[in-house]
């Protein structure tokens, strides 16, 4: 009888605790009436018919005057400094982690690759970005919540925080590691630690959204660029997780065999 | 009973085919707008991510096997629900229809119809009516 009070006193106590711990993350009505019409499936209207002529890299030529496609922003209109166009100039599809060894693609570039599926919990919001041959899933801290990270502490997709502006959701991202591909990883073109991606999801009406979306990075820019895509809701359930395992080793041999040339000889 | 069974797997089937949007680029690598033919024996088939990938020895002018590299034009997940496996391929002789790789005497290839030599059988591997989505 002891032994029995003794475990319910410790249950009451641990459930006292996690209420504790979510209180200070607890979702109103409020804002579950904000949220609630941002979530489910949500399609980007950036694709061309056959799904593969996106973007066109703003007519970017690769390193061999070849045409880029699948850039996900206007890149043709991106601000870029001298410092930046001399990356353009260095880099090269086989040191693309993206492209050659299969890493997941960053902010901002992730935003605009097709599907976005939007979760919310108590202190936090779920975005899923289903692509081939990635599934990328953030977590974007609501009210203050979340990790307070150490200085200089950094992540590939950084760290993501939202509020609500009116009935604006607002997610402002930071915190992100320097990037080879983190502009765009078809052009190429890198991002600094000093990225910072803000997302604006503005509702148009009940199935349509627009994201607007402002990337600051002053090592690479010489201002902000602002930018959006619009958004229809899908008629399925949200994406599957898909068997997502990219092979590196694939990943590359089609760039060795099919790329116009190689740039860098002694460096495969 | 088995029509309510048929129409679940319909709506199931019409979910699960929601395609991935493709992000790796055919035409920054091949040349869309040119189609080839190769034929040999296949002697590696991959289902990966990207995209899957095979492998058919094709023989030169004299008589020399080359390797080619034939990227299909979906990936992993799509070409287990084809129902595609390696063995079906591996060892047997087809012939390849295409779209060449955009490098200066590269052997490679995006895929296209592949056509059984013996037996006749087709299979797409994207890109081409029947076949799976290309992602």
């Amino acid at each position: 009888m002891k032994g029995t009070r003794r475990a319910m006193s410790a249950t009451v106590l641990a459930l006292a605790m996690v209420g504790m711990a979510a209180g200070s993350a607890a979702q109103t009505d409020e804002e579950f009436e904000k949220i609630f019409p941002f979530l489910g499936h949500w399609d980007a209207q950036v694709s061309s018919p056959d799904g593969q002529d996106r973007g066109n890299c703003g007519g970017q030529p690769g390193d061999y005057g070849e045409k880029l496609v699948n850039c996900t922003m206007p890149v043709g209109r991106l601000p870029l400094n001298s410092r930046a166009l001399a990356w353009l100039q260095y880099g090269d599809q086989l040191q693309s982690p993206t492209q050659a060894d299969c890493a997941q693609i960053g902010s901002p570039a992730i935003l605009g690759d097709g599907a976005i599926f939007i979760s919310a919990y108590p202190g936090r919001v779920i975005t899923e970005h289903p692509s081939n041959p990635w599934h990328v899933t953030r977590t974007v801290w609501m009210k203050g919540t979340g990790p307070q990270p150490l200085p200089g502490e950094l992540f590939q997709h950084g760290l993501s925080r939202g509020r609500f502006d009116g009935n604006d959701l607002v997610i402002e991202t930071t915190h992100f590691t320097f990037d080879p591909d983190g502009i765009d990883d078809h052009l190429r073109m890198a991002s600094s630690v000093r990225k910072k991606v803000t997302e604006r999801y503005r509702l148009i009406d009940d199935t349509n959204l627009r994201l607007i979306i402002t990337l600051e990075d002053p090592t690479f820019l010489t201002r902000p660029f602002t930018y959006a895509f619009v958004f229809t809701k899908a008629g399925t359930d949200g994406p599957r997780q898909g068997w997502r395992q990219c092979d590196a080793e694939s990943a590359r041999r089609e760039q060795e065999y099919s790329y116009p040339a190689t740039k860098y000889l002694d460096a495969r | 009973m088995k029509l309510c069974f048929v129409a679940a797997f319909a709506v199931m089937s019409a979910v699960l085919a929601v395609p991935a949007t493709a992000h790796h680029s055919f035409n920054t690598f091949f040349d869309m707008s040119r189609t080839i033919a190769i034929e040999g024996v296949v002697t590696s088939f991959r289902l990966v991510s990207p995209h899957s990938e095979m492998l058919v020895d094709v023989p030169d002018a004299r008589g020399k096997a080359v390797a080619w590299r034939i990227t299909a034009r979906t990936g992993a997940v799509n070409a287990r629900r084809e129902g595609w496996k390696p063995e079906d391929f591996i060892g047997k002789k087809v012939k390849v229809e295409g779209n060449p790789t955009r490098r200066v005497g590269g052997t490679a290839m995006t895929a296209g119809v592949v056509t059984f030599v013996e037996g006749g059988r087709v299979v797409c591997l994207g890109g081409c009516p029947g076949g799976p989505p290309v992602e």
